[in-house]
């Protein structure tokens, strides 16, 4: 090989790396949420913050706090009416007590017993009132709702409690209608307060009339509806999304459930709870797990030692195609490398080929 | 950081040499030099300079002027054509006469250097005598081709003049009735040897006919 030869490739070559560089990228907003012990959570924002990730801007979310459960008036409400009913035979008062109570919305949470026993206290009182049709009607909505007896049952007169269970026994011995349920996917399905009926889509066997339909599912806000049976057409129910309150909830039910708070589901959960696009959660503890969240679905993921917040988020910001892995020959370093390995090859090579000139003297 | 500039200062070492090694490599050259010998060592003459004619009569005498020997020695390198035939003289005949072996034109001249000495010396002063003047004359060639060449040596009365002038990309022949002596090497490449052996190839000191092929080339 000429020497030449050896310096245009090296030219070349320098050229190629001169040339080669990362396209610009527009900035994009990252949502950083670092979950895990405190102390190191911090240390490890520390990191993010006293770095900088190229083409993104970060901004730290927290998860937000748990809407306050509103305080249950039911328990005290039937207390009342048991009072009125029992101690001074106030049917008026005991109605009026009972009035603002739901028996569905107590069945849609799954408090079975405590909407028996608002039916039953309901039916003493209008049967206290001589409403002997509504007594029975109530009655009714115990036995077609697939409710037992409550302990209350016993205090009630024996006219009252005949007439709960005739609508028992009748409900007893009516034939069973299927009611089918579609809508999402997975979603478990709750029939008058019985938990996990069934995941969607799926038929169960009820009394004919009217039922509380419950579905549930992670990421979305739970629905009831009172839905007659038999229908002719399955019951659909198009479910909203969680608010982020309610998916911090969700999220942290499955945590308690000893699901891993890092699966994808639970991710989802974690960037619906943000409210962001783009999230990129790191879990704190021997490592560094992290992941991307791009429009509720996991895009990549890694792990990495705990002070390496940086690299890590890079990783995946690379992996999870948010920004473009800068092709190989667009890498300076790779030319760099290339033409350190071509020139040590040209050396060898020259060494190996290269015989050096002699100059031969011939004399007596 | 630290081991990351750690990398970066090796690899730049690395270069560097690898660059400076690639730039000294081919400017690399080496002197060499080759010592010619008219004999089997540097104390004996080869038959080829004291051969005799049909009648016994020493070629020469060709030579001897007032009691003196006057002549000249002129030094050719015969091509080989790059490759390496045997050294008898029947396959050097059949070589020359395939590929043929004319004598490598030198840049510095046609080495002819004039030889004068008593010729009532002791054959070992006349030896001595003659290599001194030969070493005296210079060089034969500074610079010797790459490739395989035979080395001939052949003593004549003709003058330099009209032996070292190239005409038309050829020496000019010797006059075969002014040479008196002649020998050859075998094949040899002068940069891989440091002495060569000059001889005539021949069984009889009345080798004349030897002598004068010699000088006109094989296959002449």
């Amino acid at each position: 090989m000429k020497r030449r030869d050896a310096l245009a490739a090296v030219t070349a070559i320098a050229a190629f790396g001169a040339c080669a560089r990362a396209r610009p990228v527009a900035p994009l907003t990252l949502a950083v949420l670092i979950d895990g012990e405190p102390t190191t959570a911090a240390a490890v924002a520390g990191d993010l913050d006293n770095g900088e990730l190229p083409g993104f801007t970060l901004r730290r979310v927290e998860l937000p706090r748990p809407r306050p459960t509103p305080i249950d008036r039911t328990a005290a409400a039937v207390a009342a009416a048991r009072a009125a009913y029992l101690e001074r035979g106030d049917f008026e008062a005991c109605v009026t007590s009972l009035e603002p109570v739901g028996v569905p919305p107590l069945l849609a949470s799954g408090r079975r017993d405590l909407a028996a026993r608002v039916l039953v206290w309901r039916a003493a009182c209008a049967w206290g009132r001589m409403a002997r049709a509504e007594t029975e009607s109530i009655a009714a909505q115990l036995a077609g709702f697939g409710l037992e007896l409550p302990p209350d049952a016993g205090a009630v007169t024996p006219d009252v409690e005949a007439v709960l269970v005739a609508a028992l026994d009748r409900a007893g011995a009516t034939p069973r209608v299927p009611l089918t349920v579609a809508g999402h996917a997975g979603a478990g399905l709750g029939v008058d307060g019985r938990p996990a009926e069934c995941v969607l889509p799926c038929t169960v066997e009820v009394t004919p009339g009217d039922h509380v339909v419950a579905v549930d599912a992670d990421g979305f806000e739970p629905l009831w509806r009172l839905v007659r049976a038999p229908a002719a057409a399955p019951f659909t129910p198009a479910l909203a999304p969680a608010a982020p309150a309610l998916a911090v909830v969700q999220w942290r039910a499955r945590t308690g459930r000893g699901l891993r708070p890092d699966d994808d589901d639970g991710l989802a959960l974690v960037a619906r709870a943000v409210e962001a696009r783009r999230v990129l959660y790191l879990g704190v503890g021997a490592r560094l797990r992290g992941a991307l969240i791009v429009d509720g679905v996991v895009k990549a993921r890694g792990e990495r030692p705990p002070r390496q917040a940086l690299a890590l988020a890079r990783d995946l910001t690379v992996r999870g195609g948010l920004v473009d892995r800068v092709p190989l020959h667009r890498r300076p370093r790779f030319w760099l490398a290339i033409g350190a390995a071509a020139l040590v090859a040209a050396t060898i090579t020259a060494a190996i080929l290269i015989e050096p000139e002699i100059h031969t003297e011939v004399g007596f | 950081m630290v081991r990351c500039l750690a990398v970066r200062r090796r690899a730049g070492a690395a270069l560097t040499a690898a660059v400076l090694a690639a730039a000294v490599a081919p400017a690399c050259a080496r002197d060499h030099e080759v010592r010619l010998l008219l004999g089997p060592d540097e104390n004996t003459l080869t038959q080829g300079l004291t051969c005799r004619d049909a009648s016994g009569q020493l070629l020469s005498a060709r030579a001897l002027v007032q009691g003196r020997l006057r002549f000249n020695v002129v030094v050719d390198l015969l091509d080989l054509g790059g490759d390496v035939p045997g050294c008898r003289g029947e396959e050097l005949l059949t070589w020359c006469n395939e590929r043929g072996c004319a004598p490598v034109l030198v840049a510095d001249g046609r080495f002819c250097a004039p030889i004068d000495l008593d010729a009532s010396q002791s054959m070992t002063a006349v030896v001595d005598e003659i290599y001194r003047q030969l070493a005296a004359a210079g060089t034969v060639v500074r610079d010797g081709p790459d490739g395989p060449v035979l080395v001939r040596a052949v003593a004549t009365t003709a003058p330099c003049a009209a032996l070292t002038s190239a005409a038309g990309g050829a020496y000019p022949p010797f006059d075969l009735a002014d040479v008196f002596g002649c020998a050859y090497s075998c094949p040899v490449v002068l940069d891989d040897v440091d002495e060569v052996q000059l001889s005539l190839d021949t069984l009889s000191d009345r080798c004349s006919a030897e002598v004068f092929a010699c000088a006109a080339g094989p296959g002449q």
